[in-house]
């Protein structure tokens, strides 16, 4: 057999293998067609459908129409009005601009078009049957634009064949009219299919047409969010995570109008959320971001449902602060409902289970199980007050001098203060708490300042509607973690020198570890010195590490670093921060006195998600006064 | 047992033991103080078990015996009562406590005396006595400056050191350090470095009265004796860290200024410091320090000017402002001299005039970003 000779394809096979890049199914039609409306600047635009697109496909608009010349010209390839010159591509505004969509429409469908301008007598009409010389003749008609694509891939039948059923192809184009929709709330868009309207929409402000497409209810659990700074600017809504979803549908993202798909935003957006999300979910959000054009490349594919951006870390930063600030503004305490009937018989202590799916307004969930016993007098079968004091623990066991350093060494980390001793006098002739022994549950004396620690771990208060529950150790851990990420962040970082600096040698793994991380280290507030072989010298620790265990803070968060790391190995700085927060955070168990636990619960609502801990735990848990009463037998 | 006592005055006694008493203990026993009669010496004891304190009260006695009776209530009891007499008559079969006064009558249960855990028996060894002035005076000086942290035991107490004529006391936290020398006549007969838990010396210095003060030392144990009274505690068995090789001696940056002019100066602008970090910075030039504070995360900034004389080149040092009021507010002098190096070096803290080199102090700069 003799080789074939290599030869260029003639046109109509080179636009037939094209067209596949830009037509996939009808869904891409409509896109196509709806955008070519949209740059025209149409306001008014109807789609009509048969079977889903498969038979035909119609989109009229009012736009500004074409003349003849134009008309027929529209159908070549790389014929577009959108951009003239290579300058123009670095700046692309309108939707279209390689100009392949009719050419491509048209040598794998049967096309109609019909355009009049304004100024123009009659409309002109254009037909052309896969991609064969067009035929023009000239009829009436409103100015603006009708295209018409039947039959589509009627002569390609290997694409023929790869259509999915009507109901299929018809999901696919409603969610590309739905995207346009929501893209440009300004457009009356109405909607077709075999004859039912799926829609009809008037122009309206976002949230309205939110509304309407998506539904009333969805738009209840949006947040509105907007920013701008120097070159990107943002709005929109991101959805409450009790409205998370099960699958990403529910990711719009808007750049400059067009609809695009982004890893990098969708991450940004994602991890924003942490763990309020249930796994599994995802959450809702539509954003339209706008940025100078040439400061991204929507021209990466042809179906230009991708995006580079210049600079795509700005872009990553800005919409991770924005939800993160969107989240922290809303009220995301997880409620505690006791579960109906929760005593066990048998036993004395009730037992408290989450029934509810956690996140307040419903929603799925996990379950939390609440595993405290409550304390309950023996004598009496009272379940105790909360009693702040932890009874038979701390004592001789915990040091050679028990009174002495409750919680002063919690104060200096906790508010920065070195401990003081003068007060010990005074402080420990009380001795509340106490109550088991003598019988009868005395009120704690701290009950008038409405807040308690519970077996030094939990940090229990009064709120509006009824009591807040805190863990003392990821509170602290959330506080830490950001304070160092604004370490990061800034340049603003203080570091308290040690008089007594503290060597320290290291496994050869972690010391190489160590040198790799000294920047960051020193980021966060740490003096490290390499000295020798293996050992390093701290001379300076961040002012709200615990004091007396510096060498064991670096030592374990070199240890905590290398696990994240396996997690998670491009967040440098987050997983150190992580590790530097958990490390330094005050442990459950640590005795917190009540300047120390309200300045933890201050500074923990004043971050920004004060609901999960950076390694997703919940910190704070709520029991409403309700729920309460219900379990106390109240409501009727 | 029997015996009537002033209220005020037994007040005041309890109130030098009621330091000793836990508010949280794993032995129950511990929340009460022993009541021991012995013809008119009412004597009083608590302990912590680390701790133990003795002292006495002149009351007159009818029945001798003894009890142990909860420190709280009869503590509360005697501060809301009137200066008066009163009548404590006790059951010691059943350990029931009545106390009659001419406001009614008050009825409570103590514990056997015998379940009172007793005071450690003592063997001292060597034996230091001073007047109670200046060794109260040690413990205001010192005791302020040691760790509350016990990841560092040796750290929680004030370490006692005799070098030849000269009794030495250091406290640090590892941020701040304190040394006191007090040198007398003849040489300190002290064997061995200790180091008294700081919880010990500040319940002395309450409790201390005027006269001598005899402090006894053991393996484990330190005691003080002073009039009637007496207290033991544990001895912290944990090397002191190495004080002397931090002391720097090349520091010849010297600042000085008015006490108390810096001492308001440091306390207004560090209202407007970061309430974590409470860090505030000097601005050092010949004849003027600058001391500044900015709050980040709340937003806020403060700036005042103080006069000083300093021979140096301009400085910026930044301190946790907590230390420096600390440091400040335990000297007397009406002048104080700071001496830099560098900024992330010990900057030391001194009176002026007096007895210059008795007393020094060390505080540990917070490096500032730049």
């Amino acid at each position: 057999m003799t080789p074939r000779r290599i030869e260029v394809l003639p046109d109509h096979i080179a636009n037939k293998i094209a067209a596949g890049e830009v037509i996939g199914r009808p869904a891409s039609v409509v896109k196509e067609l709806i955008e070519n409306s949209l740059d025209a600047g149409a306001s008014n635009v109807l789609v009509v459908v048969r079977e889903g697109g498969r038979a035909s496909i119609q989109v009229t608009d009012d736009g500004s129409g074409m003349e003849e010349h134009d008309a027929v010209t529209s159908f070549l390839r790389h014929a577009t009005s959108k951009i003239s010159s290579y300058e123009d591509l670095e700046s692309i505004t309108s939707f279209g601009f390689r100009g392949e969509a009719l050419a491509s429409i048209a040598a794998v469908a049967r096309v109609a078009l019909k355009t009049r301008r304004a100024e123009d007598e009659a409309a002109t009409v254009v037909k052309i049957e896969g991609g064969d010389v067009p035929a023009v003749s000239h009829e009436g008609r409103e100015p603006g634009t009708t295209l018409t694509v039947q039959n589509l891939f009627y002569n390609v039948p290997a694409r023929r064949k790869f259509l999915k059923s009507a109901v299929t192809e018809f999901r696919h184009v409603y969610d590309e009219v739905q995207r346009i929709a929501l893209s440009k709330p300004d457009i009356a868009l109405h909607f077709i299919s075999d004859n039912e309207t799926v829609f009809n929409l008037k122009p309206a402000p976002l949230l309205q047409r939110l509304a309407d497409v998506l539904g009333e209810r969805k738009c209840e659990g949006l947040i509105p969010v907007e920013e701008k700074t120097g070159a990107v600017s943002v709005r929109g809504f991101i959805g409450k995570p009790a409205f998370g979803m099960r699958s990403r549908q529910g990711q719009y993202i808007f750049l400059n109008g067009r609809f695009i798909v982004n890893r990098t935003i969708n991450h940004a957006v994602y991890s924003a959320y942490e763990h309020l999300l249930d796994k599994g979910t995802f959450p809702f959000f539509l954003l339209f971001l706008d940025l100078d054009p040439r400061a991204v490349d929507v021209n990466v594919h042809p179906s230009k449902l991708e995006a580079k951006f210049d600079d795509e870390q700005s872009v990553y930063r800005l919409l991770s602060s924005l939800t993160r600030r969107a989240l922290g503004s809303i009220d995301a305490v997880p409620a505690l409902t006791i579960q109906e009937g929760g005593i066990e018989p048998g036993t004395v202590g009730a037992r408290f289970t989450t029934r509810q799916h956690s996140w307040p307004a419903g929603g799925t969930g996990t379950l939390w199980s609440f595993p405290e016993r409550q304390q309950i007098d023996e004598r009496t079968g009272e379940i105790l007050p909360f009693i702040s004091a932890s009874g038979p623990v701390s004592g001789l066991a915990s040091g050679p001098f028990p009174g002495v350093a409750e919680g002063s060494p919690l104060a200096a980390r906790l508010l920065g203060t070195p401990g003081h001793l003068e007060g010990v006098g005074e402080g420990s002739t009380g001795v509340p708490g106490s109550v088991l022994p003598h019988g009868g549950a005395r009120p704690d004396p701290g009950a008038s300042t409405l807040i308690w620690q519970l077996h030094n771990k939990y940090i229990l208060s009064q709120i509006k509607n009824g009591l807040l529950i805190v863990d003392q150790h990821v509170a602290h851990e959330r506080v830490l973690y950001e304070r160092a990420l604004a370490r990061f962040a800034t340049s603003m970082r203080s570091t308290q020198q040690l008089l007594f600096p503290y060597t320290l040698e290291l496994p050869a793994a972690d010391f190489a570890l160590l040198t790799e991380l000294l920047p960051d280290f020193d980021m966060l507030g740490f003096d490290i010195k390499p000295f020798g072989r293996h050992t390093v010298v701290i001379e300076g620790v961040p002012p709200d590490a615990h004091t007396g265990s510096e060498g064991k803070i670096v030592e374990e968060m070199l240890a905590l670093y290398n696990e994240y790391r396996q997690n998670d190995p491009t967040h440098v700085r987050e997983n150190l921060a992580k590790s530097y927060s958990c490390k330094s955070a005050i442990k459950a168990g640590d005795s917190l006195n009540e300047p120390e636990m309200r300045s933890l619960i201050d500074q923990l609502f004043a971050t920004s998600m004060p609901y999960v801990c950076p390694h997703g735990r919940p910190i704070v848990l709520r029991i409403s006064i309700e729920e309460l009463d219900r379990r106390f037998g109240r409501t009727s | 047992m029997k015996f009537t006592a002033n209220s005020i005055e037994l007040q005041r006694t309890l109130n030098k033991v009621g330091g000793v008493v836990p508010s949280k203990s794993t032995m129950p026993i511990l929340e009460n103080i022993l009541c021991e009669l012995s013809n008119n010496l009412l004597t009083i004891t608590a302990t912590d078990m680390a701790i133990s304190l003795t002292v006495s009260l002149q009351v007159r006695g009818t029945e001798d015996g003894r009890v142990a009776i909860p420190a709280k209530r009869l503590m509360d009891t005697m501060k809301s009562l009137p200066d008066t007499s009163t009548v404590f008559t006790i059951d010691t079969t059943t350990n029931k406590i009545k106390i009659t006064t001419e406001n009614g009558e008050y009825g409570l249960t103590g514990e056997a005396a015998g379940d009172f855990p007793p005071v450690p028996p003592f063997k001292g060894t060597s034996e230091l006595t001073m007047d109670s002035n200046i060794f109260r005076g040690i413990i205001h000086k010192t005791a302020f400056a040691v760790s509350t942290d016990e990841l560092r035991p040796a750290m929680m107490g004030v370490l006692f050191q005799a070098k030849d004529t000269e009794l030495r006391a250091v406290s640090t936290d590892g941020h701040r350090l304190v040394k006191l020398s007090y040198r007398q006549q003849k040489p300190v007969s002290m064997k061995k470095d200790v180091v008294i838990p700081a919880k010990a010396l500040l319940i002395l210095g309450k409790s201390i009265d005027e006269g001598d003060i005899t402090i006894s030392i053991s393996e484990t144990h330190v005691k003080f004796t002073y009039g009637p009274s007496f207290l033991v505690s544990r001895l912290i068995d944990e090397p002191y860290p190495n004080y002397e090789t931090v002391i720097p001696a090349e520091n010849d940056k010297q600042m000085t200024v008015k006490r108390d002019e810096m001492i308001s100066s440091i306390r207004r602008v560090a209202l407007y410091a970061s309430a974590t970090t409470h860090q505030i910075r000097f601005d050092i030039t010949k004849a003027a320090l600058q001391i500044t504070a900015q709050d980040i995360d709340f937003g806020g900034e403060a700036k005042e000017k103080i006069p000083c004389t300093y021979t140096g080149d301009t400085l910026e040092i930044g301190f946790n402002s907590v230390y420096l009021i600390d440091i400040l507010s335990h000297l007397e002098s009406e002048q104080v001299m700071f001496r830099f190096s560098t900024p992330t070096r010990a900057g030391i803290v001194s009176p002026v005039g007096g007895e210059s080199d008795s007393i020094l102090m060390l505080v540990m700069p917070v490096r500032l970003s730049t």
